[in-house]
């Protein structure tokens, strides 16, 4: 059965498109790209051996559209076919379309997404196995006087979500008994309108926990291993911005049992390839299953540099049904890896989108350095999809170094034409919440302070920013021709030759 | 050239000259900067204070010139000096006006006199400053009740100039 794969076509764009080539070059194996009319110029279309066009720009007439993506794998002959993040890849009817037309989807089996998707399904998985689920109602609550007796018992403040939700739609948290007769009502209504069905349950309700991930590693043979935890809990609004590994909340003995528990999930939904365990981890220590993501994470570089381990190498292994030859001893992690998104966003106003063209770009290298991007300078930010543009990630010997290292890449990182988080998460790099390592998903309630020289230089580098914006400014005016004037008094424009000289 | 830039709170006047080159004079608030400034890339300035070397990164945005300089993020409104007076003289412009000088230079010419009649936009008064001349002109419609200043006397930015009821 394990028959290597000799072309694979990756059924994404941007970075993890171009991460995915990458794997597949040093393989041996060759890649197909599709692209949209928007992405014709994209790097991995360019990287890529084969390319072809699967429509429009919007994602729902291209990257979402498993037929046009089918029929390309059809016409390039390739054997298997990897989802990276999004898109397509936790959609269970796609994987098996996959393998209806004989592509190796690369990704866990059809009915392991399906079980790990319904949130209530996964909850009653989880418990089944053994798993620590958020204590709650187990099932729907019939009424308002359910939902008091369970508060009573959880203890305020509790959630309501919805059973059938995603998104945050049809969720209330209740802070105290007064909450209950209008956040039921408001939960149902909205569970209604978003999804057909206003069943509710109940679960306690975890202010600002830590958000802590542990990597999986099933082959098709029932064999298993973790890669260690990521943490990530500096979010905006469940967004990640920054990982890390290992969690400054992590010690040895809790990430052998929690590993162990990650695994007992994977086993218990049947679990093939490269999957990630999501946990909450509350003030007191404890951790309890949130859910299960059945795909690559955007944030497995960090482990990569922490274990020296290629998973997308793993994955495409795994999926074509070889072994996994490595034992849970093999895994060793050394060091520290931490990694920021960089966004096309303004921190500063709100991280309002701030799409562009990219005038000018300096990557940063050096020692402990990696960037996964897919810009270039011209690059163009389109409008249609994820407003990621790189992940930089870093690795010290210790935290200290990884963070000071990161700090000293994103001084290096250059993206001239728009905006980016590149500031802001230099200002996280700097924060003595940040640095104490004792933070949690409420870190962002507050951003973390500006950079703050001596005085001195604070009010030198502000007259820099100040001269180098008149003399752009200057530099515009005179480059061209001299400006129509309203007024044109004679002196007037003898001053003007003279400050053009 | 002369121009007002604004950041934060703080208002700035600047006069920005080419010496040769690379080489440019920026004085802002009186203080005379020499500085050494090229764009390798589009929107790049490598620029050099004396001997300190600054990479900067400009973006214009509308009326503003976003500015990344050594990890730190700027906003800077940069305008004509008259649209500065102008705009401020919007927010009020029925009162009693008095007219300030945005730049340290020596005065040339004064047409206004005390007691004559101006529309908003007359000029009022020549500056020299960094050998480039720069005409006052009136915030509002109104008459030139008080004239602070006379023909070759230096003034600092700030200082009153002459006052339109």
């Amino acid at each position: 059965m394990a028959a290597p794969v000799q072309k694979l076509l990756i059924a994404n764009r941007g970075e993890i498109a171009v991460r995915v080539i990458r794997a597949c070059r040093e393989m041996g194996i060759r890649t197909v790209a599709v692209y949209s009319e928007a992405d014709r110029e994209a790097l991995h279309v360019r990287m890529a051996d084969q390319a072809f066009a699967i429509g429009p720009a919007p994602s729902s007439e291209s990257y979402l559209r498993a037929d046009k993506i089918l029929d390309a794998a059809a016409r390039s002959g390739a054997g298997a076919l990897h989802p990276g993040y999004g898109f397509l890849a936790e959609n269970a009817s796609f994987a098996r379309a996959c393998a209806d037309a004989g592509v190796i989807f690369i990704g866990p089996p059809p009915e392991a997404m399906e079980s790990m998707g319904n949130k209530v399904q996964a909850r009653k998985t989880m418990v089944a196995a053994g798993a620590p689920v958020i204590p709650g109602s187990e099932g729907r609550v019939g009424s308002a006087a359910d939902v008091r007796s369970w508060g009573d018992k959880l203890g305020y403040p509790v959630l309501l979500k919805a059973e059938s939700g995603g998104g945050g739609k049809g969720m209330r948290v209740l802070e105290g008994p007064d909450d209950i007769d209008s956040g039921y009502r408001a939960a149902r209504s909205e569970a209604r309108s978003s999804f057909g069905d206003d069943s509710v349950y109940v679960e306690r309700f975890f202010r600002n926990p830590r958000h802590i991930e542990f990597q999986i590693l099933f082959d098709a043979h029932g064999h298993g291993i973790h890669l260690g935890e990521r943490e990530c809990s500096v979010q905006r609004r469940h967004q990640k911005l920054v990982e890390e590994a290992p969690s400054p909340a992590v010690d040895d003995e809790t990430r052998a049992r929690m590993g162990e528990m990650a695994l007992t999930v994977g086993r218990a939904c049947g679990y093939v390839g490269a999957g990630t365990v999501e946990f909450l981890r509350d003030d007191d220590g404890k951790f309890y299953f949130m859910e299960m993501n059945a795909r690559l994470q955007v944030e497995h570089p960090v482990t990569e540099m922490l274990t020296g381990l290629d998973l997308v190498k793993y994955q495409i292994r795994i999926a074509a049904g070889e072994p996994l030859t490595l034992q849970q001893s093999d895994v060793q992690f050394r060091g520290h890896a931490i990694e920021c998104r960089i966004v096309a966003e303004d921190a500063d106003h709100d991280f309002m989108p701030s799409p562009g063209t990219i005038t000018s770009l300096r990557v940063p290298s050096g020692p402990g350095v990696r960037d996964d991007s897919s810009i270039y300078p011209g690059f163009e930010m389109p409008l249609h999809y994820d407003p990621m543009i790189a992940k930089l990630i870093t690795w010290g010997h210790d935290r200290a170094e990884a963070i000071e290292r990161m700090s000293r890449a994103l001084r290096e990182y250059v993206v001239g034409g728009f905006p980016t988080t590149i500031p802001f998460h230099r200002r996280v790099m700097h924060d003595p919440r940040f640095l104490s390592g004792d933070y949690n998903t409420g870190y962002l309630n507050r951003m973390p302070p500006r950079e703050e020289a001596a005085p001195e230089r604070e009010e030198q580098i502000r007259k820099v920013a100040l001269m180098a914006a008149a003399v752009a400014t200057y530099r515009r005016r005179t480059a061209g021709t001299v400006r129509a004037s309203a007024a044109g008094s004679a002196w007037k424009r003898a001053a003007r030759l003279e400050g053009l000289q | 050239m002369i121009l007002t830039a604004r950041l934060g709170e703080d208002e700035f006047a600047l006069v920005i000259r080419r010496e040769k080159d690379s080489g440019y004079v920026v004085v802002i608030d009186g203080e005379e900067y020499h500085l050494d400034l090229t764009e390798p890339e589009t929107n790049l300035y490598s620029v050099l204070v004396g001997d300190e070397s600054f990479e900067v990164v400009v973006r214009p945005n509308g009326e503003m010139v976003d500015v990344d300089v050594a990890g730190r993020r700027y906003e800077v409104a940069i305008e004509d000096p008259m649209t500065a007076l102008t705009r401020s003289s919007r927010l009020s412009v029925d009162g009693i006006q008095v007219v300030r000088s945005v730049m340290a230079g020596r005065v040339l010419e004064v047409m206004a006199a005390e007691g004559a009649q101006v529309s908003q936009g007359d000029p009022l008064l020549v500056i020299e400053a960094m050998k480039m001349e720069n005409e006052i002109r009136s915030p509002k419609d109104g008459t030139i009740t008080q004239v602070h200043i006379s023909p070759g006397q230096t003034v600092e930015a700030g200082t009153d100039l002459l006052i339109v009821e």
